[in-house]
C-alpha cells in the first residue's frame, strides 16, 4: 500500500479539491482578520512573507469554497467551528452566502505592460482596461458559481441592474465609460433593465483580447488606437448594481480580492492603491501582497488614515501574545493544521493519536550518560569556584537545591550557575579582600533566559537533542505555514518509517530523531539559498555574517544576551538611505549589493524584519532576525529578542569579504568563524 | 495519433545535421543561392558562444551580416563580465565591420526581453528581409533565442501578413559540449513566469498539464514553476536514449521529493525523448498536447505548459513544439551564472544544425 505524505500534498488533488482545502484550513487563521464592521467597507491589506497563508484566506472567501462549506451535510466539528467563524465575520448568514468574493490574481501579465505597452500615461490606462475586463469577467464567474450555474454556458441567466438613485447613476456612468471609451454600443444598459451576463462577458473578453494581442506581438505595434480606462470602472459598476439570477435579486456584498499585488510594477501598484483607497467605492476591497524590506512610505500614509484601510500583517497577528519568542496562538493554529492533515494517514497505520503528541519533548538519555554529563558540569563549576572562593555560598546553595533532582536537571542547574558566576566575575571590580557573596544574589540574577541559555550551552557541549517537541516545530516555522508543512512532512516521514519498521516506540519520535532531522532540514535550507532566491550568493553571505556573529555572541561564557543572539539591527535612518540608494542613486549607491541582498532575503522570508522600530542606545533600529529554520545549523536558540547592531558601512564591507570567501560553498561551515578572514572589520 | 495525423506535423520530415561536418555542409547548401545572409549569435559570457561563429567565419560569405545579441549582465557575474568582453573582442576580429553588437534591452519584466528585442530587430535591422538566417542558440539564453526564433517561425507561416512575411531559409545551430554544460552554475532565481511571444496562461482556471524537461540541478527551478503553475498533472520528460542509459533514472531520483511526494505524478506519464535529436522531443510534445486537448475538451480543455531545464539541443525541441502546438513556455531565469573550474584545453564542441524553413519544405 502506498501512503502519501499528507504534508507534501500541497499542489495535488487533495488541495485543489475544495473539500480537501476546507478540511485542512485552520479556522484559527480567521482570528487575525478584521471584524465584520470594518472588513467589507474599506481597503483591507493582508501582508506577509510568502507561504504565510494569504492566498488561502482569500480562497476561503470565494464562492467555490463557501458553497462547499455550506453544502456539507452532517458536518464534523471542525466544519461547524469554521461555519460559526464565518458567520461572525458575516461571510455567510443563515446557510447562504452574504459575501461574493471575486478573486483576481494580478501576478501575471500586468508587469509586462510596462515594457511592451504604450509609453507615458496611456500605460496605466491600458492597465486599468485589462484589469477592468478581468475583474468583471471574474465577477460574472463568481455569481455563476455562487448560484450553481455553469460558467460560461449559463451566464445569460445573470443580470447586473443599476440601483435606483445616485448609486445607479454611478453604475450607469461606469458602464457608459467602459462602452463609450471603446465605441462599443452593445453595453449601454437601458433604464433598470440591466445588462445580461453573457453580453457583458463577451465585451470584457473582447477588450482583454485586444490588449493581449498587442502585448503578444513580436512585431512593432501601434498603441494609438487602443483607448484605455482613466480609472477602474469595474469597482463603480459592481458596487452600484444589483445582481439578479433568473430574474430574482441575490443580495451579496461584493468583495474584490486582489492576490499577488507585490508583483505589480511600482507605478501600477500605486495606481491600484489609489483606486482602492477611495471610500466612494461601494464594495469590499482586499489586497494580499508580500512583505518587502523597502520602507513602506508611500502607499498607506500621507492623505489616508486608518479609517480608509485596515492593514493585517499576518505574521505579527499570528504571533500576538508571544512569550520569549514562542506564540501559543501560532502553536495552536499550526498544530491544528498538522493534526487535521495527518489524522487519516496515521489512522491507516493504526495510529490514533494526534500528530503533535507523537513528537516527544523529553530527552531520553540513559542514566550512565546523565551521570557523566552531571559530573563534567559540576566539576567545571567547582573548579571555577575554587579559583573564585567568594562564590562558595552559591555552590553550597546549588548543592542543597539539587537534592533529589534528576541528574540532567541538576546538570542544567550547575550550568546556569556557571553562567551566573562568570557574569558576576566580569561585572564585579577586583576587590582587595575576598568576602563571600550571599547566595540570594545568584537567585536574583537567575531568570528564564539564563535557564534557557544553560539548556542551550549544555546541549551544544554534550551533543544533547535541543530542537524537539511540537512547540519547537511551531517556532521553527518562522510563522510561516508552508515552512511548517515542510518540517511536518519531514517528521511524518520518520513516523511512517518507525511504524513500518515496527520499532518499539511505534510512531513516536525520540528527541534525538527530531533534533537530527531538524538540523538536516536547516542545512538543506542553507544549501538552497544560492539557487532559490534572487542575488543568492550575496544573500547567503549576508545570512552567514548574521549567523556567525550571532553564534559568537550567543556562546560567550557570560551569555550576555541570553538565551542568545539571532539577528542584527541597522539604524532606521541608515535603512532609509540603503533603499534610497537603490532607487535614486547618490552617494549610497555603493551599498547597492547590501540593499539588494537584504531586500531579497526579506522578500523570501530568510530574514524576518521586525514590524516596529526598536529603541536602543539612543537610536531607533530596524531589527532583522534569521528565519528560525536557519538557526539549528549554527546551534542557535529559537527565541527572538537578541540582536547586535551594525552600521551599514561595516555590514557592506563584511558582505564583500564573506562573498569572496564562500563563493564555492553551498552552505557555510558553522564552526569556521568569519573573523579569521583577513581584513575582517572589528 | 494516426499516421495521417503525424503527417500534419510541420516537421514530420525534417532536415537535421547531427555533427559539425554535416552542419557546415548544410549551411553552405542553404546559402548557395542566397543574396543576403544573416547570422545571429550571442555575445555573452557563455563558453560556447564562439564555437559556431568561428566555423561560420571560416566559410567567408561575401554577403554576410552578423548580429551579436548581448544578454544583459547583472551585477553578480563577476567572472562572466570579463568572459563576455573577450568573446565580443573575438567576434570583432572574426567578422570586422559586418558585425553589429545589439545590447539587450533594459526591461522591468525579464520575460519580455525577447519580445522587446524582436520588435527592435525588425525595426532597426529588418531581419525578416534576409534570404537565409542562421541563428546560433549556443550563446543565447532561451528568453532571447526562443522569442527571436518564434518571430521567424511565426512570420514564415502562410497566413503571415505581407510585407512582413519571412520566406527565407531558417537554420538553427547548437553547440553542445557536456563538460562545458557541467561547468556553468546558475544561481539566484528570478520570479517564475512564462515567455512572452508564446501562448499565455489563461486567466480563468483550466486543467493545467505541465511537461518539464528534466535536468540536473534544476530542483529550485522546478519548485518555483510548481508554485506558479499549480499543475493538475505532470508529465516529466527524461532523456532516453542517452549516452548514460541510467540518466533518466538518476533524474527522477534527484527530483523525487517534488515529483513523487508533492506532485504525486503518475509514473506512466514519463516521456522519453532522444538526448540528441530535438525533433523526437518535438513530436512527443505535440502528440501529448493533442491527446490531452482531445481528452479534456468536454471538460473545458487543457493548458499545456512546457519548461526546459536541460541541454540546448533539447530546448530546441521544446521551442518547436511550443510554436506549433501553442504551448505555454514556463520559464525561471537564473539571475547569475558562475563558471566552475577552467576551460579544458581539448574542448571538443559538437555542432548540430536544424533547417527549419525554406527550400527543403517548399
Amino acid at each position: 500500500m502506498v501512503i502519501g505524505n499528507p504534508f507534501r500534498l500541497r499542489f495535488t488533488e487533495q488541495q485543489r479539491d475544495h473539500m480537501g482545502f476546507i478540511r485542512t484550513f485552520s479556522v484559527g487563521m480567521l482570528e487575525v482578520l478584521p471584524p465584520a464592521e470594518s472588513a467589507w467597507n474599506r481597503l483591507v491589506v493582508l501582508r506577509s512573507a510568502p507561504g504565510a497563508g494569504k492566498t488561502s484566506i482569500l480562497r476561503l472567501l470565494t464562492p467555490e469554497s463557501l458553497t462547499a462549506i455550506i453544502g456539507i451535510d452532517n458536518p464534523e466539528d471542525a466544519i461547524k467551528v469554521l461555519r460559526v467563524a464565518l458567520e461572525e465575520l458575516d461571510v455567510i448568514r443563515g446557510g447562504t452566502l452574504s459575501v461574493l468574493g471575486v478573486m483576481v490574481n494580478v501576478g501575471k501579465d500586468y508587469r509586462s505592460l510596462i515594457d511592451l505597452g504604450p509609453k507615458g500615461a496611456g500605460n496605466i490606462k491600458v492597465f486599468f482596461k485589462l484589469l477592468d475586463a478581468r475583474i468583471i469577467s471574474r465577477a460574472i464567474e463568481a455569481v455563476a458559481l455562487a448560484n450553481g450555474l455553469k460558467f460560461p454556458d449559463d451566464v445569460n441567466r445573470i443580470r447586473f441592474v443599476p440601483r435606483a438613485g445616485s448609486a445607479g447613476e454611478l453604475a450607469k456612468e461606469a458602464l457608459s465609460q467602459i462602452g463609450v471609451s471603446t465605441l462599443d454600443d452593445s453595453i449601454q444598459p437601458g433604464g433598470r433593465g440591466g445588462l445580461h451576463g453573457d453580453a457583458l462577458l463577451r465585451v470584457m473578453r473582447s477588450k482583454e483580447r485586444s490588449v493581449l494581442t498587442l502585448l503578444d506581438s513580436l512585431l512593432p505595434v501601434e498603441w494609438d488606437f487602443e483607448v484605455g480606462h482613466s480609472r477602474l470602472y469595474s469597482l463603480a459598476m459592481l458596487g452600484n448594481c444589483d445582481i439578479e439570477v433568473d430574474g430574482h435579486e441575490v443580495a451579496y456584498r461584493t468583495v474584490v480580492l486582489f492576490d499577488d499585488v507585490h508583483e505589480l510594477e511600482e507605478a501600477q501598484r500605486e495606481a491600484l492603491y489609489r483606486q482602492l483607497l477611495d471610500r466612494a467605492n461601494n464594495l469590499g476591497r482586499w489586497i494580499a501582497e508580500r512583505k518587502e524590506a523597502v520602507p513602506d512610505h508611500e502607499l498607506l500614509t500621507g492623505s489616508t488614515n486608518g479609517r480608509d484601510y485596515q492593514l493585517v500583517a499576518l505574521e505579527d497577528e499570528l504571533s500576538a501574545g508571544t512569550k520569549g519568542g514562542h506564540s501559543l496562538r501560532l502553536e495552536r493554529i499550526l498544530g491544528g493544521i498538522a493534526n487535521s492533515r495527518a489524522q487519516v494517514h496515521l489512522a491507516s497505520f493504526g495510529v490514533h493519536e494526534p500528530f503533535t503528541s507523537l513528537l516527544r519533548s523529553a530527552e531520553e538519555i540513559e542514566p550512565g550518560r546523565k551521570l557523566d554529563i552531571f559530573n563534567t558540569v559540576s566539576a567545571n563549576v567547582r573548579s571555577l569556584v575554587a579559583e573564585n572562593p567568594q562564590y562558595r555560598s552559591w555552590l553550597a546553595a546549588a548543592e542543597d537545591r539539587q537534592v533529589g533532582l534528576d541528574r540532567l536537571e541538576a546538570a542544567h542547574d550547575w550550568r546556569e550557575l556557571q553562567i551566573l558566576v562568570e557574569r558576576d566575575i566580569k561585572r564585579s571590580p577586583p576587590a582587595l579582600f575576598e568576602f563571600e557573596l550571599e547566595s540570594e544574589r545568584a537567585t536574583r540574577m537567575a531568570s528564564s533566559s539564563t535557564k534557557a541559555a544553560a539548556r542551550l550551552f549544555l546541549a551544544n557541549e554534550h551533543a544533547l537533542p535541543y530542537y524537539v517537541g511540537c512547540d519547537t516545530l511551531a517556532d521553527l516555522s518562522s510563522r510561516n505555514v508552508e515552512q511548517y508543512l515542510g518540517l511536518g512532512g519531514d517528521m511524518f516521514e520518520l513516523m511512517m518509517s518507525a511504524v513500518t519498521q515496527r520499532r518499539r516506540n511505534g510512531a513516536y519520535l525520540t528527541a534525538a530523531e527530531q533534533d537530527q532531522r531538524v538540523r538536516r532540514s536547516s542545512k538543506l535550507l542553507w544549501e538552497a539559498v544560492v539557487r532559490r532566491v534572487a542575488y543568492g550568493p550575496d544573500v547567503l553571505a549576508l545570512l552567514h555574517i548574521i549567523a556567525d556573529n550571532s553564534r559568537m555572541e550567543t556562546y560567550r561564557s557570560t551569555a550576555p544576551y541570553a538565551p542568545g543572539v539571532t539577528g542584527t539591527a541597522i539604524a532606521m535612518h541608515e535603512r532609509s538611505l540603503l533603499f534610497k540608494s537603490q532607487n535614486d542613486g547618490g552617494s549610497y549607491v555603493r551599498y547597492g549589493r547590501l540593499s539588494r541582498a537584504l531586500a531579497s532575503a526579506v522578500a523570501n522570508n530568510l530574514l524576518e524584519m521586525s514590524p516596529e522600530a526598536t529603541s536602543s542606545k539612543g537610536q531607533k533600529w530596524s531589527v532583522f532576525y534569521l528565519n528560525r529554520l536557519l538557526c539549528p545549523h549554527f546551534d542557535l536558540p529559537l527565541q527572538r529578542g537578541g540582536f547586535r547592531e551594525q552600521s551599514i558601512a561595516k555590514l557592506s564591507r563584511k558582505l564583500d569579504l564573506a562573498s569572496r570567501a564562500g563563493a564555492d560553498r553551498p552552505a557555510p561551515d558553522a564552526t569556521m568563524p568569519l573573523n579569521s578572514l583577513e581584513g575582517w572589520p572589528r | 495519433m494516426s499516421v495521417s495525423d503525424s503527417a500534419k506535423l510541420r516537421w514530420y520530415d525534417y532536415v537535421f545535421a547531427d555533427d559539425t561536418a554535416n552542419s557546415e555542409r548544410l549551411w553552405i547548401e542553404a546559402c548557395s543561392t542566397s543574396e543576403n545572409i544573416l547570422f545571429i549569435c550571442g555575445a555573452g559570457f557563455d563558453p560556447r558562444t564562439l564555437d559556431t561563429p568561428r566555423r561560420v567565419a571560416s566559410v567567408k560569405w561575401e554577403q554576410l551580416t552578423v548580429l551579436a545579441l548581448k544578454p544583459s549582465v547583472g551585477g553578480e557575474h563577476d567572472t562572466a563580465v570579463g568572459a563576455a568582453h573577450e568573446n565580443e573582442e573575438e567576434l570583432n576580429i572574426l567578422f570586422g565591420d559586418r558585425l553589429t553588437v545589439v545590447d539587450s534591452p533594459q526591461v522591468l519584466d525579464p520575460n519580455t526581453t525577447g519580445t522587446v528585442l524582436s520588435r527592435r530587430l525588425q525595426v532597426q535591422h529588418q531581419v525578416l528581409d534576409f534570404d537565409t538566417v542562421i541563428v546560433d542558440m549556443s550563446g543565447l539564453p532561451s528568453s532571447i533565442s526562443f522569442t527571436v526564433l518564434q518571430l521567424f517561425l511565426q512570420q514564415s507561416l502562410l497566413g503571415a501578413e505581407e510585407p512582413r512575411r519571412f520566406a527565407g531559409n531558417l537554420l538553427v545551430t547548437v553547440s553542445e559540449d557536456v563538460s562545458t554544460d557541467a561547468r556553468i552554475m546558475a544561481s539566484g532565481l528570478d520570479a517564475p513566469g512564462t515567455l512572452a511571444g508564446f501562448e499565455r496562461l489563461p486567466d480563468i482556471s483550466t486543467t493545467c498539464i505541465w511537461v518539464p524537461v528534466l535536468g540536473t540541478g534544476a530542483g529550485e527551478e522546478l519548485r518555483a514553476l510548481t508554485t506558479l503553475l499549480d499543475p493538475h498533472e505532470v508529465c516529466p520528460v527524461v532523456p532516453f536514449p542517452s549516452r548514460n542509459p541510467r540518466r533518466g533514472d538518476e533524474l527522477i531520483l534527484e527530483h523525487r521529493v517534488l515529483l513523487i511526494e508533492e506532485l504525486q505524478f503518475e509514473p506512466r506519464n514519463v516521456l522519453y525523448a532522444s538526448e540528441t535529436n530535438p525533433f523526437d522531443l518535438y513530436r512527443q510534445l505535440v502528440w501529448l498536447a493533442d491527446r490531452y486537448r482531445t481528452a479534456l475538451a468536454p471538460l473545458g480543455g487543457a493548458t499545456i505548459v512546457v519548461s526546459e531545464h536541460t541541454s540546448k539541443i533539447l530546448s530546441l525541441g521544446v521551442l518547436l513544439a511550443a510554436h506549433e502546438a501553442k504551448l505555454v513556455v514556463g520559464h525561471v531565469r537564473p539571475m547569475a551564472y558562475r563558471l566552475s573550474g577552467s576551460n579544458p584545453v581539448d574542448r571538443m564542441p559538437w555542432i548540430y544544425t536544424a533547417w527549419l524553413t525554406g527550400q527543403p519544405y517548399e
